[in-house]
């Protein structure tokens, strides 16, 4: 790291959040469908944005979260936009909820989590609804959800070791 | 938990936070209005999803490696685990195959001499391209799984797949080295079944639920429990008479259906070509060709 000029550096490590993001989402692809996960891994991707922009807000704007959305629709073959449409939210809700949040234990930020990731997946629901005109089956979605929130704490858990171990050069 | 070491960098920069947060309106529009163009058709979005289907192929059958190596070990563990219990299963099932071979060795030989005698024209044999999945990324939402195998192996979209069980779904979009199914599982999916002992035909509807639902049967009575279904080749999209599941429940307006393919766990999945120009066949050009999929 050292070894780079400082703003190549900067521009690397500030690449660092997009691209765990990225990262997250294809793991939660291609474990899918194996005895490792045979049941559906939940959208893992909202824990990562809602993660950086709750601790690096200014790595994570609301761009690079519609970007990353649109890549899990390219991803799972749902409707263009409907990811794109969660992400933005969930990134937008997370920056407006911020200051609550920021600098308090680790629960509440869980607890932010389960609502912004609740409004999101409920999003979603609505948008695959009106794109097949027929509503998916509610219960497979609340255990998604569920499985989602169990999956918060590990994430944190490494992207923060990522955090630190990264981003202190910037 | 990491957090509390993490707190060095809360707060840091607002004024740099704020600008980030902003034009949350004008990407909520925009994704809003993406939505609307491909729902709408106003643009056409196949090509650029096949092209990114293209480029992420390779890059998710990499990323799958690992994984497979993983799941291979977990299967080999459980299989230790299961050894005696499993080879009383496997000779019991051999003993009820052997008895199952001397019937189809019978009608084979009974077929044979009744198309002889009927000259009967045989129906085409399709020819397959094998595919490895790459990505499975549905969920409730979407039920689609990504081959790495295209419109090079001889694979056009409409194609029916099927695992070793019985159908999965069909080819919906097709890149060069890539292509996307749509499983019997999603909500688009509508496929023209019949009951294999009444000829009954019916509609068999995903739900983005494990199960399909078989609606709009004809006939009288409704499926019984148990009752096969293949596919009937109404509409021409599938071939016919390719197994599908088998009924489980029946309730008024239609019946649940078990599949016989677990597309839960799908690993290598078989696409029957229709297209014309078949480059590549498994067939005349031997093993590891285009299409053995490793």
């Amino acid at each position: 790291m050292s070894a780079l000029p400082r703003g190549g550096r900067r521009a690397l490590v500030s690449a660092v959040p997009v691209a765990t993001c990225l990262l997250v989402m294809l793991f939660g692809a291609t474990l899918t469908g194996t005895v490792v996960a045979p049941i559906v891994t939940p959208p893992l991707v909202l824990a990562a944005i809602f993660f950086w922009t709750l601790n690096r807000a200014d790595l994570m704007p609301v761009a690079a979260a519609f970007g990353i959305g649109l890549a899990q629709d390219f991803l799972s073959g749902t409707p263009l936009g409907t990811w794109a449409l969660a992400a933005t939210l969930a990134c937008g809700m997370t920056h407006a909820q911020r200051r609550a949040l920021a600098a308090r234990p680790f629960p509440l930020a869980w607890i932010g989590f389960a609502g912004v990731a609740g409004v999101s997946v409920l999003m979603v629901w609505g948008l695959v609804s009106v794109a097949a005109l027929a509503p998916p089956p509610v219960s497979p979605v609340l255990i998604q959800y569920l499985l989602l929130l169990g999956a918060y704490p590990p994430i944190a858990l490494v992207l923060g070791r990522a955090q630190l171990a990264t981003l202190r050069y910037a | 938990m990491a957090e509390p070491r993490l707190q060095f960098r809360r707060g840091a920069r607002p004024s740099a936070a704020g600008q980030a947060g902003r034009g949350l309106a004008v990407f909520l529009v925009l994704a809003i209005a993406l939505f609307a163009a491909e729902r709408t058709r106003v643009v056409s979005t196949a090509g650029i999803r096949a092209a990114v289907d293209d480029a992420l192929a390779p890059v998710l059958g990499l990323a799958r490696e690992p994984i497979a190596a993983a799941a291979g070990a977990v299967e080999t563990v459980t299989q230790y685990l299961r050894v005696y219990d499993e080879n009383a299963r496997l000779r019991e099932e051999n003993a009820r195959l052997l008895a199952w071979q001397s019937v189809a060795l019978r009608l084979e030989q009974e077929n044979a001499a009744l198309r002889a005698l009927g000259r009967y024209d045989a129906v085409d044999t399709p020819t397959f391209a094998s595919a490895r999945v790459v990505a499975d990324a549905g969920g409730p939402f979407a039920r689609t799984i990504l081959l790495d195998q295209g419109a090079e192996a001889g694979i056009s979209a409409g194609d029916a797949v099927v695992s070793a069980a019985g159908l999965i779904g069909r080819v919906v979009q097709v890149g060069r080295g890539s292509a996307r199914v749509l499983l019997l599982t999603d909500l688009n999916s509508h496929v023209p079944v019949m009951l294999e002992q009444t000829r009954d035909r019916g509609m068999l509807t995903g739900r983005n639920a494990p199960r399909p639902r078989l609606d709009f049967v004809t006939g009288d009575t409704p499926p019984a429990r148990g009752a096969r279904l293949l596919t009937s080749g109404d509409g021409g999209v599938f071939p016919p008479n390719l197994p599908v599941g088998t009924v489980q429940s029946v309730d008024r307006s239609g019946a649940q259906v078990a599949l016989f393919a677990d597309l839960e766990r799908l690993d290598y999945v078989r696409v029957i070509r229709r297209s014309e120009a078949r480059p590549g066949s498994d067939f005349d050009t031997g093993a590891g060709q285009p299409g053995s999929g490793s």
